[in-house]
């Protein structure tokens, strides 16, 4: 490719690079707005967590100035892996008891903070009429579920074993975010999700609830990081999750309390 | 008057001729002759040209430190060394890594592990399908932003070339907005013809060469670009048609490029993950490529994932040493 | 098979308008300046730069008219050329290259082979058939150039500067053999050469091109004893001047008044030439006969063959044919003033 331009196209990096360089240092600058330095409390939380999350950290934050919750949502799988390569944090919330056991000996006593179920994820409006897990194993339906590798996907593998229903999925997603993505894209017609997700995603997802008898129930555990940088931070933050406070925030996301 | 004619008038030599506008200076009175005798030995005779005179001064040999740069004790600037060790450190010490840390005593179970050769076979015949859709649309449109100048040229190469700087999940949603079941063309494959992309294998193919296949484009222009149009002109001027004249001359003139441009857009779609999974999903055996194997696998069994990647490792060291001869011609 | 071309176009600076008629089986050699058009004159000929106006035909077909909108491609056209650096194709053996356009043309791939051979044979290469071209030395490239123009029965042949990329000791022999083939090859022939001894020997008409434009076109010998420009003068080695006769002789713009045989042939304006060897150098004023003299410096000595071409200034710049032995005598390198002195007969004069 000729560079006609190269001049050019050289300033117009380096401007670039001169604007990332200033957002960078702003960036850094408002963490210090506040006159004090404030602390920064880190949690490690699994995916389905983010929205509710968010809420109680803000809060967290409101009520305790001094302390900044910063969030890293990601898998519990890869969550587990990241701090047993060494990752810094000090608090770690994930989607199921196994995650956890994982975790061992690099966090305190665990503590179960909330719930979750499974449901049907359908396009508004329901259009193929589906009522309930037996419904995915019709053919002409696209069924996307979340891979056995990771918790949803355990879970749901559970339930329709429960349910006696064998389901061929156009997909496994790496994520159950993958699976929400895909039945509100339209891509497919039905998946299995939590409940929290329905909820989280709005108008974009119906959800169709799972008869108790095959649900499963998700325990999601809450514990702090043995080599923790702010115990007394920690503790205060793990304390307001469990409070009347932080578990109507959870409810309003549409978590269950803890099993 | 200039000295190096007179040398050669008083020698009887050929000296250089006489060009426009060589002036020679004032009255060369004064200097004296260097050979004795000079023109009066061959005043009178037909002074026949030298056999073979020693090089004209004007030629003289390069001297020897350059002729040895040009043969490769090149001396590099300073630094460049200890930075160029850091690069090959830097890159060269996670494979290392890779390859100290694998878990060589498993190594047999986790190859045979389900799922593993299927995994393989479904990358391999994704990335090989991505490089020949690559090649059929790739190499036109790369001839065509090299030598047809039409309007908006440069905005097209800047489209064509996006997906190189898309984040890949970023490609796949755009895939997904373009040919999934309710995409903007999606739904027209659909419903008049039936065919539906997303959750594929040709979906995963389609995925890579979307991510891949600028590489091609981008690399193959350039090559195109460099190479020199007369051998075209030679061939028209033989009676070879435009067909013709690709394939016997322009091609074979464009092989290096082609085979850089093939190898960069294989790897690429080898390795092609976020746009995969967004748009074909992943399901053993029709759409869960290597790379999304790997992925999974890390999530339970940090072990076969190592393994995995070597696998993955091995063939594409395979293929680059096997083209190292387009990379690095000797010439 | 006669070539009739009428070329009109513009390509950056150049401004091409030529006009040219070449009768079957001709050679025609095309000389010029640097930029004066020539190879984009060829590349016309050729198809390869599309005409703005004008006209093409060979033998009566037409390959090209801009009023009719008819344009025959290049490929389609029964031409052969020779280009500059040869352009053999590095990829294909010698045989390849030379089989190339028959093949392009439909003959199947065995025939095309062995008449490829046989056109080897014709430049004595014939042992060559299977080397690649990057091991081939400039003179047998320029053989196997020739060799893969002529394989097709071209109609037209186009040569540009064909013998420059050889040094002197090769070109002599290859002009000889490229004199030959060009004297049996019955189609018409047009070669770009910046050389005087090829434009003598190999053309029988030569056409001269300045800025775009036709400034003389003839014979060699009306051009070397008639030339019209700078240019062909400085080619040949003669003296030229420009002026207006009068009834004895010739004001030259500066000035300057020559005197040629009584009475001037020509009147208006006119040409002057005077060869090197008609003009003497004397150290003293001369005596006699000579018409034209006149005071001037030796600039500059070349060696030509055997003989010395001095330059010299002064009231009108000329350059003298002289021996060595001459030079010695006279001492002529020393930069002193000489006196110049031309017959009058010595002056040819003809209209400009």
């Amino acid at each position: 490719m000729t560079r006609p331009t190269g001049r050019r196209s050289l300033a117009a990096v380096g401007t670039l690079l001169a604007a990332l360089a200033l957002v960078v240092c702003a960036c850094g600058a408002n963490a210090d707005a506040g006159g004090e330095r404030s602390r920064e409390l880190s949690v490690f939380a699994a995916a389905s967590l983010t929205d509710a999350f968010t809420q109680l950290g803000d809060r967290f934050t409101a009520a305790h100035p001094g302390v900044t919750v910063t969030f890293n949502f990601a898998g519990s799988n890869d969550l587990v892996t990241q701090l047993r390569q060494g990752a810094p944090a000090d608090v770690l919330a994930t989607a199921d008891t196994r995650s956890m056991e994982v975790a061992g000996d690099l966090v305190d006593e665990p503590l179960a903070f909330a719930g979750n179920k499974l449901a049907v994820a359908v396009a508004p409006g329901n259009p193929e009429g589906i009522g309930g897990l037996a419904d995915l194993a019709r053919a002409d339906l696209k069924v996307v579920l979340a891979a056995p590798e990771v918790p949803a996907g355990k879970y749901a593998e559970e339930a329709l074993a429960k349910a006696g229903v064998s389901v061929a999925p156009v997909s496994l997603e790496v994520s159950v975010k993958g699976v929400v993505t895909k039945v509100s894209l339209g891509e497919a017609d039905a998946g299995v999700v939590y409940v929290t997700d329905v909820a989280a995603a709005g108008e974009k997802l119906d959800g169709i609830a799972i008869a108790d008898d095959h649900n499963v129930l998700a325990t999601y555990p809450l514990a702090a990081l043995v080599a923790n940088a702010h115990p007394d931070d920690a503790r205060a933050f793990i304390d307001f999750v469990l409070s009347p406070e932080g578990q109507q925030v959870l409810a309003d996301h549409g978590f269950l309390p803890a099993p | 008057m200039n000295s190096r004619r007179r040398q050669a008038v008083e020698r009887g030599t050929g000296g250089p001729p006489l060009r426009d506008g060589d002036h020679t200076g004032g009255p060369a009175g004064g200097r004296s002759r260097e050979t004795a005798g000079g023109l009066a030995v061959v005043a009178g005779d037909a002074i026949a040209p030298p056999p073979r005179p020693e090089p004209p001064p004007w030629s003289a040999p390069a001297p020897a430190t350059t002729r040895a740069a040009r043969r490769g004790d090149e001396r590099a600037p300073l630094g460049f060394v200890p930075l160029a060790a850091v690069a090959v450190a830097f890159l060269t010490l996670p494979l290392v890594a890779l390859l100290v840390r694998a878990p060589w005593g498993s190594l047999p179970g986790d190859l045979t592990a389900p799922g593993v050769l299927a995994a393989l076979r479904l990358s391999l015949i994704c990335s090989v399908g991505a490089l020949g859709l690559s090649l059929l649309f790739g190499v036109p449109l790369a001839w065509l932003l090299a030598r047809v100048p039409f309007r908006g040229r440069n905005l097209v190469r800047a489209l064509v070339l996006l997906p190189m700087v898309l984040p890949p999940v970023v490609g796949g949603v755009a895939l997904l907005l373009a040919f999934g079941r309710n995409g903007i063309a999606g739904q027209w494959l659909d419903s008049l013809a039936g065919v539906t992309l997303p959750f594929t294998t040709l979906g995963a193919m389609l995925a890579e060469t979307f991510v891949a296949m600028p590489f091609l484009v981008i690399t193959v222009e350039a090559g195109i670009r460099a190479m020199d149009r007369r051998y075209e002109d030679a061939a028209a001027t033989l009676g070879a048609g435009r067909w013709r004249t690709f394939r016997l001359v322009t091609l074979p003139l464009i092989a290096p490029a082609l085979a850089a441009g093939g190898a960069l857009c294989w790897a690429r779609a080898l390795g092609e993950f976020g746009a995969t999974i967004t748009f074909a999903g992943n399901l053993p055996g029709s759409t869960q490529t290597m790379p999304l194997a790997v992925y999974l696998a890390l999530q339970n069994n940090p072990d076969a994932a190592i393994t995995l990647s070597l696998v993955m490792l091995a063939i594409s060291l395979a293929v680059l040493v096997g083209l190292r001869s387009h990379w690095f011609p000797s010439r | 098979m006669s070539l009739e071309a009428a070329v009109g176009l513009r390509k950056g600076t150049l401004d091409l308008d030529v006009r040219l008629e070449v009768r079957s089986s001709g050679v025609v050699v095309l000389l010029g300046p640097n930029a004066a058009g020539k190879t984009t004159l060829l590349r016309a000929l050729a198809g390869l730069v599309p005409l703005e106006r004008g006209r093409v035909t060979l033998d009566d077909a037409v390959l090209e008219d801009t009023t009719a909108g008819v344009r025959t491609p290049t490929e389609r056209r029964p031409i052969g050329v020779v280009f500059q650096d040869y352009l053999l194709f590095p990829h294909m053996t010698v045989l390849e290259n030379v089989a190339f356009g028959l093949r392009a043309r439909g003959t199947g791939r065995a025939l095309a082979r062995a008449r490829a051979l046989e056109m080897l044979e014709r430049v004595g290469l014939s042992d060559r058939a299977s080397a690649k071209p990057r091991a081939l030395s400039g003179g047998q490239a320029q053989r196997v150039a020739l060799a893969r123009a002529l394989a097709t029965d071209p109609r037209l042949l186009l040569l540009d500067e064909p013998l420059s990329a050889m040094d002197a000791g090769a070109r002599a022999e290859l002009r000889r053999g490229l004199s030959r083939h060009l004297a049996a090859f019955p189609g018409t022939c047009l070669v770009i050469t910046h050389d005087p001894i090829e434009a003598m020997t190999l053309g029988d008409q030569l056409v001269v091109l300045e800025a775009g434009r036709v400034v003389q076109a003839g014979t060699p010998e009306e051009l070397s004893s008639r030339p019209r420009s700078r240019y062909v003068a400085d080619l040949l080695g003669l003296n030229l001047y420009h002026g207006r006769a009068d009834e004895r002789s010739i004001v030259l713009t500066g000035g300057r008044r020559l005197i040629a045989a009584d009475p001037v042939p020509a009147s208006g304006e006119v040409f002057a030439v005077i060869p090197p060897r008609a003009v003497a150098l004397h150290r003293v004023l001369p005596e006699g006969s000579p018409r034209n003299v006149w005071k001037g410096v030796v600039e500059d000595l070349d060696v030509v063959g055997n003989h010395v071409r001095a330059h010299v200034s002064g009231e009108l710049p000329i350059i003298a044919e002289v021996t060595p032995g001459a030079v010695a005598s006279m001492r002529l390198d020393d930069g002193g003033p000489v006196f110049v002195a031309v017959k009058a007969v010595e002056v040819e004069v003809y209209e400009a």
